[in-house]
């Protein structure tokens, strides 16, 4: 007799005590590492992230510099001890190229490329503790460290999952959640207009008119997180910025 | 249709400079480079071109893939002794427009996407592949070759390696106890793989960004105004020819801007701000969407994307089971012909004669 995990219980709360439209508790914080151009560690719930950004920079490659636009290149690293099993440590993987290759597509759509020509933007991202999509806290992470890196971008952007479970909307999916095969999708809207769908990749099997309610399930969770737990520490990193002008200004 | 290969050389960044920059404009006039619909694709054809199972070519337009699959029985890895194995693999034939920097970026690309949606889409039941658990399994290894790439190739190798899944035959297998047999075509029919579904992907370029679209919309919108605007002049020879041509101008529905085209071509996937892709089965259920690189767009415009792939799956797919049943009928044909000699019996009928005529001669 299989075993069917009640993932979310008669009194609405999920495995980990959250409710089905939650998202887990995020925490971000900027210019942890020294020596590099932006810096972003996002912890959001168990899964431990961190981004560092070098550049704009000149290309390391010249055969890979392009005239009008910038150069982004981008380097995943999941450590051996991430996940619940420990894995062979290797520095190209499939899951690392897989992830690379997103956050690829999304820093191209986000940063203002012709504004940096013959340059290059390299991206380090190491996951640390693995839970839940892997793709989008790295994709949160990286435009995070962009930010602190002070590169020209269109706008915040917020990557999260949503799916189906038993007939609930569940945002923010974890470990558990993922393995129960529940149809998800991976989303990332702008922040200051979450109608607008900068990245999305769905690869369970869904009927169109599910498609369309959980994006729209996203874009309502996206705006909440961008009100509660981005807005505040941006604002806060943004100060601090302006503040070490202006003593530097004071200075000169 | 004879594909002319040299004429269609990009050369250099100045002349696909100016294809993009057509291709916007066309755009803009409502219009696609060579006079397709929005919603047309090229034409596509599926063809088994060798007797076996084993090796399909899909043309889009100018865009030729070509898929070989073979089978053998191997040792399952550690981790999933109860499961066969599934390798896919894509390469490119090299051309002249291929700068020396080009990585193999689209190449590795297109295999995670394969990946995703053959094996994680669960299109091969990898557990119905399992001969010995833990001893003997399946092994599947596709090879992709782009051989001619016009745009949407990885569209054509997708329906290419959906095509050879359905179609392959794997020998059929005896199992006692912990030995396997492996019987031979002319022994017993092959037996083929167990698809669960039939995803078909298909790329969506989106033109402009959603705001563009409007402010072009907007700007057509005021070039009508104008024209209806001066419609009222008094009566007389050149006011009467502003009056026809205001006339003209609001009778003539001003044609708007194109915002989603399916089947993109190298210069349309070039010129276009973003682009979508969408699986849809058989059943009309929607395997994987992927919105890459480029602008943001707005839930309509997928909501069209995937209405749109809905009404062009059917179609590919009703493409892909004449090729299979034509290649069968082609199979029949030559398996009958093969024999052919043995159905002529003059040869025989002669020795017989002679026996005849030995056997009266003794009696």
């Amino acid at each position: 007799m299989p075993v069917i995990k009640e993932y979310i219980n008669p009194a609405g709360l999920r495995l980990d005590g959250r409710r089905p439209n939650e998202p887990r508790r995020l925490a971000l914080e900027f210019g942890k590492i020294s020596g590099c151009d932006g810096c972003c560690t996002v912890v959001s719930g168990l899964s431990h992230v961190c981004a560092t950004v070098y550049g704009p920079r000149e290309v390391s490659n010249r055969l890979e510099g392009k005239y009008n636009e910038v150069t982004i290149t981008c380097d995943v690293v999941v450590a051996a001890f991430a996940g619940e099993r420990r894995r062979e440590q290797q520095r190209y993987s499939r899951l690392s190229e897989d992830i690379s290759a997103s956050v690829l597509d999304v820093a191209r759509s986000v940063v203002l490329l012709s504004q940096y020509p013959n340059s290059q933007i390299h991206i380090c991202i190491e996951v640390l503790k693995q839970d839940g999509s892997d793709k989008a806290a790295c994709i949160n992470a990286a435009c995070l460290a962009l930010i602190d890196a002070s590169i020209a971008m269109k706008d915040v952007v917020y990557t999260q999952t949503v799916g189906l479970i038993e007939g609930f909307d569940v945002v923010d999916l974890t470990t558990e959640e993922i393995h129960s095969q529940c149809p998800s999708i991976c989303i990332t809207v702008q922040g200051h207009d979450p109608t607008n769908i900068v990245w999305m990749e769905s690869n369970s099997r869904l009927a169109p008119e599910v498609i369309t309610r959980l994006v729209k399930v996203a874009q309502k969770a996206s705006t909440d997180v961008f009100e509660t737990a981005l807005r505040g520490p941006l604002e806060e990193h943004a100060a601090t910025v302006l503040r070490l002008q202006a003593n530097l200004g004071n200075i000169e | 249709m004879q594909y002319q290969r040299a004429a269609l050389v990009i050369a250099s960044p100045a002349l696909t400079q100016r294809e993009v920059e057509f291709t916007k404009s066309a755009w803009l006039a409502g219009l696609r480079p060579d006079q397709r619909t929005a919603q047309q694709m090229r034409e596509v054809s599926v063809e088994f071109p060798l007797l076996s199972r084993d090796v399909v070519v899909v043309r889009c337009g100018g865009s030729v893939v070509t898929a070989a699959i073979a089978t053998a029985l191997v040792e399952p890895t550690p981790q999933r002794p109860k499961h066969g194995l599934l390798h896919f693999s894509v390469r490119r034939l090299h051309t002249e427009r291929d700068s020396p920097a080009a990585d193999g970026s689209t190449q590795k690309n297109l295999v995670a996407f394969l990946e995703r949606l053959v094996r994680t889409g669960g299109v091969i039941d990898t557990a119905g592949l399992c001969v010995l658990p833990g001893q003997k399994v399946w092994s599947l290894t596709v090879d992709v070759t782009i051989m001619n790439d016009e745009g949407n190739c990885n569209d054509a190798a997708v329906w290419a390696v959906i095509a050879l899944l359905m179609h392959h035959r794997r020998p059929e297998l005896t199992v006692r106890g912990s030995s396997v047999i492996v019987h031979p075509p002319h022994e017993r029919e092959p037996v083929p793989l167990s698809v669960q579904h039939t995803p078909l992907p298909f790329t969506f370029a989106i033109t402009m960004a959603p705001t563009e679209r409007e402010k072009a919309l907007n700007h057509q919108r005021a070039l009508s105004a104008t024209g209806s605007s001066s419609g009222p002049q008094p009566s007389s020879g050149v006011g009467n020819s502003i009056d026809t041509a205001s006339a003209f101008a609001i009778d003539g529905t001003s044609p708007q801007p194109l915002g989603v085209v399916v089947d993109p071509t190298t210069a349309e996937s070039l010129a276009a701000a973003s682009s979508i892709v969408v699986a849809i089965n058989a059943e009309g259920q929607v395997c994987t969407v992927v919105k890459a690189e480029g602008c943001s767009i707005h839930l309509k415009d997928l909501n069209a994307c995937i209405e749109a792939a809905g009404t062009l799956a059917p179609r590919v797919l009703d493409l892909i089971k004449v090729a299979m049943e034509a290649h069968d009928e082609r199979r029949k044909t030559a398996m009958k012909g093969q024999f052919a000699w043995a159905q002529k019996r003059s040869g025989v009928g002669k020795v017989e004669q002679a026996c005849v005529k030995k056997i009266k001669t003794e009696t």
